[in-house]
């Protein structure tokens, strides 16, 4: 947040100062008029004009014609002028947003959002209407979210129809709507949706403040907004959620948390969130609320596993071997015999292949990637055993810490578990357990002084709450929580930084 | 600001870099490199000098994964120089934090065992829960043998000696149980008994101890179990076999011992003499029965007074043998610290002596639970 | 520094910051000092230590409850007016830096006997610290919840003890009289510096939200809690070893846990080693932080964070030079007799001069 308020002081320039240097006026003559426009877009070759004959007067409609809807164009402008011939100009267009205006220097940014602006000789004054193109991909159940029951639906690139998703969900007069247009440059719509009963005041001025803090050109995906309006840049784990689901961003504005949506992109960002929010998943409601639980519960065990295991092994076969019952030792020993490396080298080296694996199956279309999977699956991983450079024990811890740290829900969640088991990894080498347990203090420690928007990051553990275990490890059946679990409201004894105390300003 | 999350980002770089150029790892003991001892005699040798011999197990890659046993043996004067003295001999570091099997000579045992068990105390990193045993002539032999009957030697005694605890033929007795039961002048303790009759390698009852030396006698296999049932250290199960008269007939059966209660008081009588009743009830499953007695409630309860009367007969046995003997195994002598202190300050000195003389009775009453399948 | 909202903690994480900062390095070496005194009834020892702390409990409680103010400083200003204040402020923070530098040699003579026979000393200090800096900068808040949460490793600790139970003697520590009473006051009145931990409730009493009887009750609960961990364990260690064997075994919590083993895992000792490691992180970062919040208050800090940089600085440097057995044991002493007047006399004073104030008013 420090870096916001620095960046802050940065004047903000009126956007529309950054197209034309002095303000100019609707000229009644039209050709002035259309000139200027042109001469403001530098005559990009899809302007398009086409004359206009009404109330005894010549005009002139112009518009993009790579942003706005011809059909539309043709429907609501053209043909209602031509039919009526004479008459008010607002009340013979039908387009659905219109608009008189008076500055020019508005119209440019008008006409770049895709309205096509209608100029009549002698008339110094300029109708818009709303023409824009809309091409919208179909509604489909996101690809990196799928789940077994549950709606199939997910969202797309526009944010109209993802608005209306929710829209559609929730039909309730609380649900409130905020636009933020952010970006200097590009001029993102941004949406901040949330239920004003639920959701703290406090917490909504908040993100509208960041929001607005928002000093950037242009914003390529919610990942920018992300981080910018994150409470701490420099934690490894993620503090704001993102999702595709329609069903989840609902699930989560009804607790009392915000959902932010942007034009261009189908993700939303929900917060704030707890660590535990991030091990939920819309498919442990669906099914019965035990087999849910236990879902969950191994979820958190992966979570564990994926943790700690490398650090683990590495201290048990470099520092105490004794540890391992006499069965196991012989065995583990007589694999990381041949082995010419330390451990932890071997364990790098190994993760690394992994992620070099993972990453090159993520940017190959699916039919190159099987390929892949079977080059580094079958042939590294056994031929990489057979030349004696990584031993079989690793080979099984580092698969299961894989496969553990794909279960988290959320890939934001994946990466950071991934990431923390190398310091973990380092600090048992040097260490053993004693590093382990000093390494695990430093992180919890973190998790400790974590809060998202003025809330713990690492509740109901800290701080302790236990009404809150009954949507966390395990999932109580429904009508228990329907006293929700409210961990976004911000509790001022509990939260570090109240939200309104000395933490920001 | 800006130059301060620079300075924050180097540091942190520093960190991780110092981490990797430091020398770390101090303290690594490397599972790779280790030979692990699965197994230790000792032994003394005609000059009197201690002799060491030790198995390590191994699985060698690329041999079949066929786990296979080395030796080798020292003399010397201590355990920790002997253990010098081999680990030189060894092609990696000599580790025996695993070792399981402990194997005394009769010979070295009657020595004090404090002093070479000592090193094995101190050592961090030692297991404190190897088995003893203690061998009827040469231990250091049965270790070279490296190969019995497909297992390893260690493996073998190991088995063996775990068996033996849980059938009730031997004590369970680690190098941790041992070195309580050493420094405490009120109980004494006995250490399996292992004999080598050409080849035939098998448990042969406890090695009575006294003083933390071995008194040269032992306890059979029949005299152990009932020694520790009455101890109140029935294992899973206990099994015995008797020769009893009832009505003028031989009656030899075998059976398991299934549970015991026992109540054991020690008690100083007005003329200062020491009382100790020893009441054991235990429950036995009838498990051969080769002679014919009737099924009826009357007779099974003859058999039971019977066995009853035997089995106190045999436990004033053993009891004399281990007084003769002056292996406190009951731990009289702790009794007497913990209820009689005053007492016990007065006869601590020659407590050796006077445990001979002590009064114990013993009484054993049997319940048959049942008997197998057929009456 | 006064203690501004985020500063303010619960009852319940009071309860745990005194229980956390009581329970550091004396868990493994208590059962086998306590024994030099009251042989088998060095339980009963530990139980009697845990009630005189129970009273100082109670003493700390009315002579704060009767001088009510935002912080420790100035609650000692209005009673004994301002430059004894600031000294017994001054005293206090040295006191608290001076047990944090013997809770740290004491975890590293244990820690270079049992796990780092080789590794530097210094680095050694440095993972500690690191870890007890990191947290004590932090407010008190995020301190106390963090306690909280590391409380649970109390339960691994005890079901290890627990497993211990396999082979035991009932009847090693009797007679439980054996050193009469007065070697059970001896071993009390030693055991008295095992529970030192909660005169953090000075520096840290307002700090907390609620009655001042939700307050005592936390403080009381929090030292209940670690009498009976360390009656427990001691009574563990007295029946697993033989009267005349306990003295030779300085650690005899982790020689009990070291001398068994589970199925999956053997060398338990090592798993509690490192849980009770936590356990002294979390001492000494009480330690520092207290230290370096009594500095705070007498400079008007802000807040207390360069302050626990360079206590934390001194107290590692400090540690270095009290490694060698004999400076330990000086060390020990002086402690010893630092805390009967910093724990014991002064606070007591400092009550008898309120009451008469009181009565003056």
């Amino acid at each position: 947040m420090k870096r916001i308020r620095r960046k802050a002081r940065i004047p903000h320039f009126e956007k529309s100062l950054s197209f034309s240097p002095e303000a100019k006026d609707v000229s009644p003559s039209v050709k002035e008029n259309i000139d200027y426009i042109k001469e403001q877009l530098f005559n990009t070759d899809d302007i398009l004009e086409r004359d206009i004959y009404f109330d005894d007067r010549q005009g002139k409609l112009i518009f993009l014609e790579t942003l706005s809807d011809k059909h539309l164009i043709m429907e609501s402008i053209i043909k209602p002028l031509e039919r009526a011939k004479v008459g008010v100009v607002e009340h013979v267009i039908t387009s659905s947003g219109f608009e008189v205006g008076e500055s020019l220097d508005k119209a440019i940014s008008w006409i770049i959002s895709g309205k096509s602006l209608l100029f009549l000789e002698g008339i110094p004054e300029m109708y818009v209407c709303e023409t824009g193109l809309v091409i919208k991909r179909d509604v489909r159940e996101p690809d990196n979210e799928g789940i077994v029951r549950g709606s199939h639906d997910g969202f797309i690139e526009n944010l109209i129809t993802n608005l209306h998703m929710i829209r559609n969900r929730i039909e309730n007069p609380n649900l409130v709507v905020q636009y933020f247009t952010l970006g200097k440059k590009s001029d993102t719509k941004v949406a901040l949706v949330y239920m004003k009963n639920l959701a703290k005041e406090e917490l909504i001025d908040e993100v509208a403040r960041r929001l607005n803090l928002i000093p950037t050109d242009f914003i390529l995906s919610p990942g920018f907004i992300g981080e910018y309006i994150e409470d701490d840049t420099y934690s490894p784990f993620p503090q704001l959620l993102y999702t595709e689901r329609p069903d989840r961003t609902i699930a989560y504005i009804m607790e009392g948390r915000f959902a932010i949506l942007s034009e261009g992109n189908p993700t939303a960002i929900i917060a704030p969130v707890t660590l535990f929010s991030f091990y939920q998943s819309p498919d442990d409601y669906h099914s019965r609320w035990m087999f849910g639980s236990l879902i969950r519960t191994i979820r958190f065990a992966s979570f564990l596993i994926a943790f700690i295991l490398p650090g683990l092994y590495i201290s048990v076969v470099t520092f105490h071997p004794e540890v391992l019952p006499i069965e196991l030792i012989y065995s583990v020993k007589s694999s990381i015999e041949r082995v010419p490396y330390p451990s932890l080298i071997e364990a790098f080296f190994m993760e690394l292949t992994l992620e070099l694996i993972r990453e090159a199956g993520i940017r190959l279309p699916t039919r190159v990637s099987q390929t892949i999977g079977i080059v580094g699956g079958l042939v590294i991983g056994d031929s990489v055993v057979q030349t004696g450079l990584v031993s079989l024990p690793m080979i099984i811890v580092v698969a299961l810490t894989a496969i553990s740290a794909f279960v988290v829900p959320s890939h934001e969640l994946s990466s950071t578990v991934r990431l923390l088991r190398f310091p973990l990894m380092i600090a048992a080498a040097m260490f053993g357990f004693i590093g382990m347990a000093a390494g695990l203090f430093l992180i919890f420690t973190h998790l400790a002084k974590l809060e998202t928007f003025g809330n713990p990051y690492f509740s109901p553990f800290m701080p302790f709450k236990l009404k809150g275990f009954k949507d966390t490890f395990i999932r109580f059946p429904l009508w228990h929580l329907n006293k929700s679990t409210k961990d976004s409201t911000p509790d001022e004894r509990n939260s570090e930084k109240a939200i309104l105390g000395e933490g920001r300003k | 600001m800006n130059s301060l999350t620079v300075k924050k980002a180097l540091s942190v770089c520093f960190c991780i870099l110092s981490l990797f150029i430091l020398p770390g790892c101090w303290d690594q003991d490397l599972l790779k490199t280790a030979d692990l001892v699965y197994i230790t005699a000792f032994d003394q040798t005609p000059e009197g000098r201690l002799k060491m011999t030790i198995g390590i197990h191994d699985i060698p890659a690329g041999q079949g994964d066929k786990p296979i046993c080395q030796t080798y043996t020292a003399e010397g004067d201590s355990t920790r120089s002997l253990r010098n003295a081999l680990d030189r001999q060894t092609s990696g570091n000599f580790r025996t934090y695993k070792t399981r099997v402990l194997l005394f000579s009769g010979k070295e045992a009657q020595e004090d065992l404090y002093p070479l068990l000592d090193s094995i105390y101190r050592d961090p990193k030692a297991a404190l829960d190897a088995r003893m045993a203690v061998v009827e002539g040469e231990a250091g032999e049965l270790v070279n043998l490296k190969e019995l009957k497909g297992t390893l030697i260690g493996r073998f005694f190991e088995e063996l000696l775990l068996g033996g605890e849980k059938t009730t033929l031997i004590p369970r007795t680690t190098v941790q149980s041992v070195c309580s039961t050493m420094l405490d002048p009120g109980e004494d303790f006995g250490l399996p008994y292992i004999t080598n009759k050409d080849g035939a390698i098998s448990l042969s009852g406890i090695a009575m101890f006294h003083n933390n030396s071995y008194t040269n006698t032992h306890l059979s296999v029949e005299e152990a179990t009932l020694f520790l049932v009455l101890k109140n250290k029935l294992g899973d199960k206990g099994a015995l076999f008797r020769e009893i008269s009832m009505d003028d007939k031989k009656v030899s059966l075998m059976f398991d011992i299934r549970d015991e209660h026992r109540n054991f008081d020690v008690g100083v009588t007005e003329d200062g003499k020491i009382k100790v009743d020893l009441q054991v009830k235990i429950k036995i499953a009838i498990t051969e029965l080769q002679t014919e007695i009737g099924s009826d409630y009357a007779s099974m309860k003859k058999l039971e007074k019977a066995l009853s009367e035997d089995l106190t007969r045999m436990s004033k046995q053993v009891i004399a043998k281990m007084q003769k003997s002056g292996f406190d195994g009951f731990g009289i002598g702790r009794q007497l610290i913990a209820h009689h202190f005053s007492y016990w300050k007065k006869v601590e000195k020659d407590w050796g002596d006077l445990y001979k003389t002590v009064q114990i009775e013993p009484r054993v009453e049997v319940e048959t639970i049942h008997k197998g399948i057929i009456n | 520094m006064n203690y501004s909202v985020k500063d303010k903690i619960t009852p319940n994480q009071f309860l745990f910051f005194i229980l956390q900062t009581q329970l550091g390095v004396g868990i493994l070496s208590l059962a086998h000092q306590i024994h030099k005194d009251a042989k088998g009834g060095a339980w009963i020892s530990v139980l009697i230590g845990g009630l005189i702390s129970q009273i100082m409990i109670v003493i700390f409680w009315v002579l704060l409850k009767r001088n009510k103010a935002s912080n420790f400083l100035q609650a000692m200003e209005k009673l004994v007016g301002k430059i004894t204040a600031k000294g017994l402020v001054i005293g206090y923070s040295c006191f608290y830096a001076l047990v944090t530098v013997l809770e740290l040699s004491e975890y590293i003579r244990i820690m270079t006997k049992w796990v780092f026979p080789e590794t530097p000393v210094w680095i050694n200090i440095l993972i500690v610290a690191t870890a007890a800096v990191y947290l004590a900068k932090e407010s008190l808040r995020v301190i106390s919840r963090m306690y909280l949460f590391v409380s649970f490793l109390i339960f691994p600790l005890v079901i290890f003890t627990i497993f211990g139970f396999k082979n035991v003697h009932f009847t090693y520590p009797m007679p439980f009289l054996e050193e009469g009473w007065l070697g059970i006051f001896k071993g009390a009145n030693l055991s008295f510096f095992y529970f030192l931990g909660y005169e953090a409730m000075l520096l840290t009493y307002f700090a907390v939200e609620g009655s001042d009887k939700d307050k005592l009750k936390a403080a009381s609960l929090g030292n209940l809690f670690v009498t009976l961990v360390y009656t427990f364990t001691t009574y563990v260690c007295l029946i697993s070893f033989a009267p005349n064997e306990l003295p030779l075994v300085p650690e005899p919590v982790l020689y009990v846990l070291k001398s068994y083993s589970l199925h999956v895992v053997e060398r338990i000792d090592l798993l509690f080693l490192s849980i009770w490691m936590v356990s002294v992180t979390t001492s000494v970062c009480s330690f520092v932080y207290l230290s370096s919040i009594g500095v705070a208050q007498l400079c008007k800090a802000k807040n207390h964070k360069k302050f626990v940089y360079w206590i934390a600085a001194v107290c590692c440097i400090g540690t270095t030079f009290t490694l060698t057995p004999h400076r330990g044991e000086m060390l020990d002493d002086f402690i010893k007799i630092l805390s009967y007047g910093f724990v014991f006399a002064i606070p007591i004073l400092l009550l008898i001069i309120s009451l008469f104030r009181g009565r003056e008013s």
